[in-house]
């Protein structure tokens, strides 16, 4: 434990020293939002409300999500650079876990965040005051805040092991890019994914990028019983523990592969 | 300013980019794979906010033609001016030195540093999308309107140029600034929404002092047939606003940058 304590003072200071770009880096992630629910407005505003979100529902929604993808770790570039340049071997050589490493470091990170981030949000809120949902419901509260917490690490767990085909992969920041895409299209990030299509509905809905945003802020909005939330809850503890098993069998295999390049 | 000698700089820029391009051609296909997601995505989202209504004077189909608009302005943008979002790395790394010594305009240089000749895709993966609103016979095509739907693509691309120029000369400024790079992408991300819901002073904020509303707008508007003369006017006048800001900023910055490393 230790070992890891000194972990994360490390990375605080990291943290500390690029504050004034993480400043710069919120408000790329806040702007546009104010912007987005105006489109949204002025769209109900001539109809209403569309499949169950009316106003106040769909403010709510983009604000807790865009709340949760700034959260959402990734910690790819760091471990594709590792693994390219051979800086990997010194990993090898450290006391610590590699998943446990990260982990660690994107933990501080988030919890040196979520201060700034909860500003951020209550902010917001205030702003939309007039829209902004309360959920009062201390059951759909809590349930909801363990399919967050879960799915945070079903978020990491997936960006780990796609960051880890770079013991394969030339070229795996493409694959990046495009798993980002996919990853908040199909999360909800972009649109609530209710409001789509039935047929896409049905796909996104299989999907374990369903359980990253979308479906945490579904049980917040109350919009799943009790029995649907507890269900979909472990159904995300199915995916992650079937993520970690693919990180397991990666690094194993993983581990052969790798030629030590610059080392 | 010897005109001759910056054609001859571009047609080296422009051999060395094809040289560069072809000899990576794995990421061409990835390329091609992301512009048609991001396209897909794009129009399902807005499919998904117009649900066979209007927004203000735009429907989903006027929004699809924005939406080619938009991919058209954003390919010649990223065609021409992709060095434009290098800035900070040329601050952090201290190269700006090496350029600033350079016989050219430092500015014109980095702008046009690395051509992208993979832009060219995102038009013309948009093409299909204008070809389709074309055929739903919903927008009026001249002679005229083609002339000036060009123009204010031309018009769209210099204000934008403009403004990002400006936004990334902060970095002369602020050393460490790797956000700059999302900043201007969340803010370009939002010229492909409708003029409509901006009303009162958010109006003027977002067409005089962050652009996003003009740049792709306009054009549209020139098919769309609700346009009148006096945008050629304040479009002008816009163009002129953000050319001298970008002046201005890059001016001020490089008297304030001190060399980062050597």
């Amino acid at each position: 434990m230790k070992k890891y304590i000194a972990l994360m003072k490390l990375q605080m200071k990291e943290v500390m020293e690029f504050r004034a770009n993480w400043y710069l880096s919120i408000l790329a992630e806040v702007l546009p939002l104010p912007i987005l629910l105006l489109l949204w407005m002025t769209a109900f505003k001539e109809s209403g409300s569309r499949s169950g979100y009316n106003t106040s529902t769909i403010i709510t929604y983009y604000i807790i999500s865009r709340m949760i993808s700034a959260w959402i770790p990734s910690v790819w570039y760091e471990i594709v650079l590792a693994l390219r340049t051979g800086g990997l071997d010194t990993f090898l050589l450290k006391p610590v876990s590699y998943l446990g490493y990260w982990s660690c470091r994107q933990f501080t990170t988030n919890v040196f965040y979520s201060v700034e981030n909860a500003i951020i949000a209550v902010v917001l809120s205030i702003f939309f005051s007039r829209y902004f949902y309360i959920q009062t419901d201390g059951y759909y509260l809590i349930l909801m805040l363990i399919s967050l917490i879960l799915s945070f690490v079903l978020a990491y767990l997936i960006d780990f092991v796609l960051s880890m085909t770079a013991f394969w992969l030339e070229n795996s920041s493409g694959i990046k890019s495009i798993y980002f895409l996919i990853m908040t299209f199909l999360s909800g990030q972009i649109v609530p994914l209710n409001v789509l299509p039935d047929f896409i509905q049905r796909v996104t809905s299989e999907l374990p990028f369903y359980y990253i945003n979308f479906f945490p802020v579904q049980i917040y909005l109350g919009k799943v019983t009790y029995y649907d939330a507890l269900l979909g809850i472990l159904t995300e503890a199915l995916w992650i523990l079937s993520f970690y098993l693919i990180y397991k069998a990666e690094w194993k295999l993983g581990l052969k592969t790798y030629k030590s390049m610059g080392g | 300013m010897d005109i001759k000698r910056y054609f001859k700089v571009l047609k080296r820029i422009f051999s060395n980019t094809i040289k560069a391009d072809t000899s990576f051609r794995a990421n061409f296909f990835l390329n091609v794979l992301q512009g048609v997601i991001q396209l897909v995505v794009l129009i399902v989202f807005f499919d998904a906010i117009y649900g066979n209504r209007q927004i203000g004077s735009w429907s989903f189909n006027d929004s699809l033609l924005l939406i080619a608009t938009n991919q058209f302005i954003n390919a010649v943008y990223n065609f021409l001016f992709t060095g434009v979002g290098s800035i900070p790395d040329y601050v952090e790394s201290g190269k700006l030195d090496t350029v600033l010594l350079k016989p050219v305009s430092p500015r014109f240089l980095i702008s046009i540093a690395n051509l992208n000749i993979d832009a060219v895709l995102t038009a013309i993966l948009a093409l299909p999308v204008f070809v389709y609103v074309l055929s739903t016979g919903t927008i009026k095509v001249t002679l005229i309107n083609t002339l000036l739907y060009l123009l204010f693509i031309f018009i769209g691309v210099a204000i934008k140029y403009f403004f990002a120029f400006s936004l990334m000369s902060l970095s002369l400024w602020i050393v460490k600034a790797y956000a700059l790079h999302s900043i201007f992408g969340e803010f370009f991300n939002l010229t492909v929404y409708p003029e409509s819901i901006y009303k009162g002073i958010v109006r003027i904020l977002f067409s005089l002092i962050v652009p996003i509303m003009i740049i792709a707008n306009l054009p549209a508007m020139v098919f769309m047939g609700n346009f009148n003369s006096t945008y050629i006017v304040y479009s002008l006048v816009a163009v002129g606003l953000f050319w001298s800001l970008s002046n201005i900023a890059w001016r001020q910055g490089l008297k304030h940058y001190t060399s980062a490393s050597s």
